[in-house]
This record gives structure tokens, sequence and C-alpha cells, in this order.
């Protein structure tokens, strides 16, 4: 992604660069919460029939998050493997040069948006979208949730301007994501673990109650 | 010679930030709208683990090739 806005800024003249810079970004911004509302719709859409089939069980979807949460943050540690099906391919780079810079940029970050039908970054996506299934009565908030988390993606690029990395090479780009590699997995067991707490923290009451 | 070079580039560099600064602001105007829109409908506790999970697929997409 990185590389992608740095090409698309770098090809314009030294004059135009500026310029280009703030369109790319903010149609990147917007293209990302566009995808990420899209991607929130298909949700939404699954999670109301399974509403209309099973009824309300967030604690369930809850539980069951908790699990796959479980299993993703042990694959982490290197305890076990788990399966992480998942889309192989990225956005097309050809996209960047089938489209003009505006539409590149808006289609580019609306692909990236989409999240689940990229490639996963994260483990975390899977006890997401457990999560989300098991709100299929308020399918808005799931919409909500899914472009806000398109709209992170798709914010991330405005590293490139604060950190300046839009001014160094290709290589200099993939040495400061590798540089960052020991944070990104402790932050990544972090999120997990905090799932497993807090759903733990939400049911373990109830079914105390309960018996 | 650099020097003048240096400070010819200056400009766009401060501006390049600016532009990243406003739009960072702007983001997190919107993700709050809409978490707290989201807030209004759903209970915390299946709020806050799709919150952080979710932040953190968004961010974490920045560390992969």
């Amino acid at each position: 992604m990185l590389h992608t806005i740095r090409w698309m800024v770098e090809r314009e003249p030294e004059a135009e660069r500026h310029r280009a810079r703030a369109e790319v970004l903010v149609l990147f911004l917007l293209g990302g919460l566009a995808g990420g509302a899209l991607v929130g719709s298909v949700i939404a859409l699954l999670a109301r029939m399974i509403f209309y089939l099973s009824g309300s069980r967030p604690l369930l979807f809850l539980g069951a998050a908790a699990v796959v949460a479980a299993a993703y943050a042990g694959q982490a540690a290197a305890f076990w493997r788990v399966p992480r099906p998942q889309f192989h391919h990225q956005v097309p780079e050809s996209w960047r040069n089938i489209f003009s810079r505006k539409v590149a940029s808006f289609v580019y970050a609306a692909g990236l948006g989409t999240v689940f039908f990229t490639r996963l970054s994260s483990r975390a996506a899977y006890p997401l979208a457990i999560l989300l299934l098991g709100i299929g009565r308020t399918p808005i908030a799931i919409i909500a949730i899914m472009a806000s988390v398109g709209l992170v993606r798709a914010s991330t690029s405005l590293v490139l301007p604060l950190l300046h990395l839009d001014r160094v090479s290709s290589d200099r780009i993939v040495m400061w994501i590798g540089s960052k590699n020991r944070i990104v997995q402790r932050l990544e067991m972090t999120v997990l673990v905090s799932v497993i707490c807090l759903s733990a923290a939400s049911i373990l009451p109830r079914i105390l109650l309960m018996g | 010679m650099e020097q003048r070079a240096a400070s010819a580039q200056a400009p766009p560099d401060h501006s390049a930030r600016a532009t990243g600064a406003v739009l960072g602001i702007a983001v997190i105007g919107v993700v709050a709208a809409l978490l707290l829109r989201a807030g209004w409908q759903v209970s915390w506790f299946v709020l806050a683990p799709a919150v952080i999970s979710g932040t953190w697929v968004g961010v974490a997409s920045l560390f992969s090739p």
C-alpha cells in the first residue's frame, strides 16, 4: 500500500506532487470508508439471516470469538497450527495503471477496505467476523464498525507524509516495515488476549448467575 | 548548493506533514462518530472486543509487505 501511494505521487512532475499527494490521500481515505461500509453490508446481511434463523445470541458468538481468538493466540505463540482461511490475492497492482490517479486511489483503497476479501494481515480478523455475525439485530452497527475498520486501514497511508516515507526509496520502506516486526507480533498477541479476556469477563458472570 | 537544495525542499515537507495531520484528525473524528453510532445500538461487551480487534486489523495492514 505504501509503495502504491508513493509510486502514484512520485510519477507526477515535482511541481504537481504536493497536490497529487493530498488528492491521493483524501481519495484513499474515502475509498477505505466505502470499502469498509460495503463489506459491512455483506456481513450485516449474513448476520441478519442468522438472527432471523436463530434469534439474538450475542453471548454464544462472544464465546465462539473467544475460542477462535485463543486458537490464533496459540498459533501466534507457535504452540500449534491453525488454518487461516483467506483470499490469497491482494488488490491488483495493475489497477493503478488502468485507472486515472483519482479513480485508482479510490478503487484501490476500496478494495483494501473490504478487508475480508483481501489477504488478511492480522489473525484478529477472525474473531472480529464472528463478533459481527452475532449482532445481526443491529445491521447498521455492523456497517458502522466495518466502515471504521476500512477507514483505519486506509488511514495507515498517512504515515507516508507524517514520517516522510514518501521521500525515501522502496527498500527503505521495506526496511522500516521489517524493523517493526517484533512489536507487531506483540501487539497482535495483546489484541487476541484482550478479545479473550473481554469476552470471558462478559460471559463468566452470566454463567455464574445462571448456576 | 546542497543547503540551497535542502531549503528548497523544506516547505513541501511541512505542508505534507500538515496535510497528514489534518487528515489524521478528520479520520479520528469520523471513526469516533461511527463507533458512537454503533455503540448506541450494541452493548459494550460486544463492541469493546470488536473495536479493539477491528482497529488492529486496520493498523496491522500497514506492516504487511
